[in-house]
């Protein structure tokens, strides 16, 4: 186990949900691997949200999809392990995955009006795994999707839940694949930039329903974003990934926006652009990660812890030139 | 390339699908200015019309009622050339908005064929050059088709394109929305150089108010078709005087 600390998993209490341990995911490109994840370890807690940011090409999105072994066919785990509540997802060719899908893990995706089916009515898909699994005749599901319905906000339920998706706004087809998440009371959520497509007041709403989710159900969220304002809303705990990696993580997110370590996280803060405090030029990276067939095949160096529940990736000296130029290309 | 003041007078645009439908009215008796060098905002949500007011001042939205002035001259439903040339306009998306079987130098030259800048050939390539300078590319990336850039890059080669014809006014409808955090910011001081360096005045239509507030000199917010406030940025922020302005700030995700 010292190793495994020394790579930076987190020790995980008892309440640990799930553990992503030194996950590591290739990509094969013109018959050639290449490590499209490096290492990557991270912990949630039950109730916990944790977000986890990083640009396009960062590797955020495959360490959700390899955890929910939803990794497209040109991707595979090639080492390191994904835990729910202690038994191990990956090793059993998928078996274990099955049964936790929908039960102790659901997904909530960006683009509701591609993740649903646009020809069955969204009542139908909201309850369609907890009635096949508990064996419901279609009356008493109908009921329970209505129910569903009320608890994710959509005002006027007996209305919706015989319509199709495109009938329905955007705002109210991300409630609907939410009601279809939570319909079997998961412990865990994945969320993969749920509110990006939405309008602010949609998303304020969107994210406000999830904190009632969390509280309710005490689930555990990991949730994806590359939007930081966003992360800051709604998680207590966060990890940050560059170029397949993740260079920075804390249990205390707070602490880590006021003072991060990394020089990646430092330039990425900085340019984020704010709403209240003062107006500063804001800084634009010189480039964002390289992609992967230009990225070092070498094993990255292990998170070094810099504070308690705090990790931190030592940063090279190009590293280090790199993020914190504040170039304009 | 200087900027020039613009101004749009009680401009109504209505939508319809049919003949005697009485429509859906994207936009009731909207007024907006953009002065000289200066960087309006244009925020709102989805549906707010605020895509459909910069059709209209850039020329692409033809039926609508009411006026748009360019420094005192009222511009026709349908623009001559001079007129669209004056304003142009940079999309959200830059990976649908690029040719993609086209260079840079390919695209940049077409325009400057078409608006008969630049003389020889040797004459547009420097001028190109120019350009590329301007939105802090290499050179170098001239021969260079999309496929070959990052976003960020792409995004750089529409402002230019949008520049290469010495424009008045952009209209960049969602510029930064589609772009990386990081490369975000540096889309946002390219445009806050453009209008420091040679003046061009802006108007930056955008649903993020945190963008718009780093960037703008004034912001107007719309919503169904109307606009409700303007105000110079910081009043926007600081003292929001309508409510539904209001009800946006509240909403805008913030870093702590």
């Amino acid at each position: 186990m010292s190793e495994a600390s020394a790579r930076g998993v987190a020790q995980a209490g008892n309440d640990a949900l799930l553990e992503i341990d030194r996950l590591c995911v290739s990509a094969r490109i013109e018959g050639r691997d290449w490590q499209a994840l490096d290492n990557v370890s991270l912990t949630v807690r039950r109730g916990e949200a944790r977000g986890l940011v990083g640009e396009s090409g960062s590797g955020k999105s495959i360490t959700l999809r390899a955890a929910m072994g939803l990794l497209p066919q040109t991707l595979s785990v090639s080492s390191g392990g994904v835990r729910f509540k202690g038994s191990d997802l990956l090793t059993d060719g998928g078996k274990s995955l099955a049964a936790i899908r929908g039960t102790g893990i659901s997904m909530v995706f960006q683009e509701p009006a591609v993740a649903l089916n646009p020809v069955l009515r969204v009542g139908r898909q909201i309850v369609d795994s907890v009635a096949w699994r508990r064996g419901w005749g279609r009356k008493q599901a109908r009921e329970f999707a209505v129910e569903l319905m009320t608890q994710v906000g959509i005002r006027d339920p007996q209305r919706w839940v015989d319509a199709y998706p495109h009938q329905l706004s955007g705002g109210m087809r991300q409630r609907v694949m939410i009601a279809a998440a939570i319909a079997c009371e998961p412990e865990m959520i994945f969320c993969d930039e749920p509110t990006t497509a939405l309008d602010v007041t949609v998303q304020a709403q969107i994210l406000k329903l999830f904190k009632k989710l969390q509280d309710d159900l005490h689930a555990g969220f990991l949730y994806v974003t590359h939007d930081l304002s966003v992360v800051a809303e709604f998680c207590s705990t966060l990890s940050v990934m560059y170029a397949g990696r993740i260079v920075e993580q804390a249990d205390d997110l707070k602490a880590m926006i006021a003072a991060p370590v990394h020089p990646y996280t430092r330039a990425l803060l900085a340019s984020v652009p704010r709403i209240k405090g003062p107006t500063k030029r804001l800084k634009g990276l010189s480039s964002s990660a390289p992609p992967l067939t230009e990225r070092s095949q070498e094993p990255g160096p292990s998170l070094a812890e810099v504070g308690p529940g705090w990790q931190a990736a030592p940063a090279s000296k190009e590293e280090i030139e790199l993020f914190s130029a504040g170039g304009e290309a | 390339m200087s900027g020039s003041e613009l101004v749009a007078e009680k401009i109504s645009v209505t939508f319809a699908t049919r003949r005697h439908d009485p429509g859906h009215r994207a936009l009731t008796d909207v007024s907006l200015r953009v002065g000289k060098g200066e960087i309006v905002g244009l925020v709102g949500e989805s549906g707010s019309g605020k895509s459909t007011l910069g059709r209209v001042i850039v020329g692409l939205q033809e039926s609508y009622t009411g006026s748009v002035r360019f420094d005192g001259e009222t511009l026709a439903h349908r623009r001559t050339i001079a007129q669209r040339r004056a304003i142009q306009m940079v999309f959200q998306d830059p990976y649908a908005s690029l040719d993609p079987q086209m260079t840079v130098w390919q695209m940049l030259e077409e325009l400057l064929v078409v608006h008969r800048i630049g003389g020889t050939r040797e004459a547009r390539r420097e001028r190109c050059g120019e350009l590329m300078r301007l939105v802090h590319m290499p050179a170098g990336l001239l021969d260079v088709r999309p496929a070959g850039m990052s976003g960020g890059q792409r995004q750089r080669v529409a402002i230019a394109r949008a520049l290469a014809v010495d424009p008045r006014l952009v209209v960049a409808d969602e510029a930064t929305s589609a772009l990386d955090v990081s490369v975000q910011a540096g889309i946002i001081n390219l445009f806050a150089d453009l209008r420091d360096k040679i003046g061009l005045s802006i108007l930056f239509i955008s649903h993020n108010l945190a963008v718009v507030r780093s960037l703008c000199d004034r912001v107007a917010v719309i919503c169904q078709g109307e606009i409700v406030e303007v105000a110079a940025t910081q009043a926007i922020f600081d003292a929001p005087q309508h409510d539904y302005t209001r009800q946006l700030l509240a909403a805008a995700p913030d870093l702590p």
